[in-house]
């Protein structure tokens, strides 16, 4: 058995968009990824909208096929999976959406969508299912006596618990969060990302955690990728990444994290500008029309994304500047 | 504050019934706002926030809404006592109101211009000669880029910050002296939030107008605001000035709600939760709200409405552990 659990490697997904009669232009949703994720770990990934984190987490869970690269789960290729070797694959490779309202069957009952996965793939016989999801719904705090019940009698939180039961329910060794707790109050954020953690630790898992939100992030995070326009501009542990962020878009990200300490005001916003559009983005280095350091060589050259020591990976051309207080923002 | 408040509510009560069954989604709270003041009020889903935004300038329809108050009191008029048309004059030109989603606030087929545009004319009864000038004004004061091409744009061409600054501009064509801004950044990437709070900031600097800043994130409130209202289930809980509430909250439900957001200088084991969930207006429990989810909960609780009293100097706060003392 390897340490890595999962690899992306030069993961690609380019969408054709339609643009005038008969031209089309790719969209670069995610454009060349790479990392890896070892046993038991949890790696954040990072960003705002457009960044390409859905689209990667869908690459990862082999939803959706990469238009370059691959994604390697211990071992075998995901991306070219076929036969009984994919569905091993999707009973280890379980996702848990954004949306608990939009990803639950309205029409099922909350015990036949946690017991759907068991019966797919041929798990168990009825009675044993019973117990199954049962056991479920006690592993994600939910009273058994809720299997009868259809997902809108739920709360929000609850729903999430549902869609949590259910991607354990084929016992996966890897599972992807995309955006688990978004659109939920804090308190009942609170409660799921609890709940997964311990979920963690009871069943050796290994979480891509896909979030935009800072604060999640230092709380779930082993490793975080900071995705800006579909590329990776950071990739670093937790600790590091918040003692010190390298890429001046991680930066700003954290700069813009509203402090709940009203001692400590802000004025001025860390960077200007909304993210640009994924379909037009800019040449060379992507950040720099955002940039307060960016230089003419950021207009001119993509900066590859390098290893810094310490298993630190950073892609911007003034890092070592920056990182040593030499680079001053232009703005 | 010596000076008199510009919006002073006493009483609010918003009803909406639904198949016959009557719930109160707000539960008689007073709010008061000052001259030049950012006064936050927040809480999660469903404690009433947004229902109260909205009932100050009748937004809320009615059926299945009802709003009663001992008074909304703006500039020393009860605006209850209005008719529609002179409630339509105040919306505006007295108190302007933004929205959490700009593309739903903003008509899709006409161009920007001409949306901020109609505002002008209606309310500041700008001429035709004048309003391209005056609409490139208000995209300047939001720090637009390109203001005269955003001018010619339709809404779905801007990215959504460029949208709400579209908004918020428009609103503060008129000079109101209340914006009443209900999760203007919730829809926002967090680094485009960050502008459009900054911009707020400013535009309230240089006119002075007061804001109500309606949220559910309790970092917004600490950066942006001057007072704050904390509600929880149709009630005001705690109402201080941030630096008090973010020192010393008094009422359990505003501790519990500030432990629960994982911190960004440090690491938790487990984050604290607060046990059960947020009631349904439909099943409020008697007595204090909050106590079946509250660890000190004791005797009185479950049965006496607990009163909003003030503890320290502009410190309220709505909770039986402190009458006791």
């Amino acid at each position: 058995m390897t340490e890595t659990l999962v690899a992306a490697r030069a993961l690609e997904k380019h969408f054709p968009i339609k643009h005038g009669l008969f031209g089309s232009r790719p969209l670069r949703a995610v454009d060349d990824v790479s990392f890896e994720l070892r046993r038991g770990e949890t790696l954040a990934v990072v960003g705002e909208s457009g960044c390409g984190k859905s689209t990667l987490a869908r690459l990862l869970v082999g939803l959706i096929r990469p238009t370059g690269g691959e994604v390697i789960f211990d071992g075998r290729s995901v991306t070219w999976a076929r036969g009984a070797w994919a569905r091993d694959m999707r009973r280890d490779i379980q996702i848990v959406f954004q949306d608990p309202y939009s990803s639950l069957n309205p029409r099922m009952t909350v015990g036949t969508i946690v017991e759907r996965p068991l019966v797919i793939h041929r798990i168990g016989d009825a009675r044993s299912r019973q117990e199954t999801v049962s056991e479920l719904f006690r592993a994600v705090g939910l009273p058994p006596s809720f299997v009868a019940r259809y997902p809108h009698e739920l709360s929000g939180g609850q729903r999430q618990r549902v869609a949590i039961a259910r991607a354990l329910a084929t016992r996966p060794r890897l599972i992807v969060a995309d955006e688990p707790t978004s659109g939920l109050d804090v308190s009942v954020q609170a409660k799921i990302l609890n709940l997964l953690r311990d979920l963690q630790a009871d069943y050796g898992l290994t979480y891509v955690f896909i979030s935009h939100d800072m604060r999640v992030v230092r709380h779930m995070a082993d490793r975080v990728a900071v995705m800006y326009l579909g590329k990776v501009v950071e990739l670093t542990t937790k600790e590091a990444l918040f003692r010190g962020p390298e890429h001046p878009y991680t930066q700003a990200l954290l700069a813009s994290v509203p402090d709940t300490d009203p001692t400590r005001k802000r004025t001025r916003a860390a960077v200007e500008g909304d993210p640009p559009s994924p379909l037009t983005p800019p040449a060379a280095c992507r950040f720099n029309p955002r940039c307060p350091y960016a230089r003419d060589i950021c207009r001119t050259t993509e900066p590859p994304l390098l290893q810094r020591g310490g298993g630190r990976w950073t892609a911007c051309h003034l890092a070592d500047e920056i990182a040593a207080g030499l680079a001053a923002p232009l703005a | 504050m010596a000076a008199a408040p510009v919006l002073a509510v006493r009483g609010l009560e918003v009803e909406f019934s639904s198949l016959g069954r009557i719930s109160r989604a707000v539960d008689g709270i007073d709010i008061d706002i000052f001259p030049g003041e950012t006064v936050g009020i927040v809480g999660e889903t469903g404690c009433g926030k947004s229902a109260t935004a909205l009932s100050i300038l009748r937004l809320i329809p009615s059926p299945p809404g009802t709003v009663r108050a001992r008074r909304i009191e703006f500039d020393g008029t009860d605006l209850q006592d209005l008719d529609d048309k002179e409630i339509r004059r105040i919306r505006g030109a007295g108190i302007s109101m933004v929205f959490q989603e700009p593309m739903t606030s903003l008509d899709p087929s006409f161009t920007v211009g001409s949306q901020i545009g109609e505002v002008l004319r209606t309310h500041r009864g700008l001429q035709r000669g004048e309003l391209r000038r005056e609409s490139m004004k208000v995209l300047e004061r939001m720090r637009m880029p390109h203001p005269a091409r955003v001018l010619d744009q339709y809404p779905f061409e801007l990215s959504g910050g460029m949208r709400q600054r579209v908004m918020i501009g428009t609103a503060m064509a008129c000079g109101p002296r209340l914006l009443i801004a209900d999760e203007p950044t919730t829809a926002l990437d967090v680094t485009v939030q960050a502008q459009i709070l900054a911009l707020l900031k400013d535009v309230q600097r240089d006119t002075g107008t007061s804001v109500l800043l309606i949220t559910h994130d309790l970092g917004v409130v600490a950066q942006n605001c001057d007072r704050v209202y904390v509600m929880y289930a149709g009630r005001v809980v705690e109402a201080a000035p941030v630096t008090d509430l973010f020192r010393e909250p008094l009422h359990p439900y505003t501790q519990a709600l500030l432990r629960a957001i994982p911190d960004m200088d440090r690491d938790h084991d487990e984050l604290a939760i607060i046990p059960g969930d947020v009631p349904t207006p439909a099943a409020f429990p008697p007595g204090c709200r909050f106590n079946p989810r509250c660890g000190r909960a004791f005797g009185r609780c479950p049965v006496e409405v607990p009163a909003l009293v003030e503890r320290r100097p502009g410190h309220w706060v709505a909770c039986h552990l402190y009458e006791a003392a």
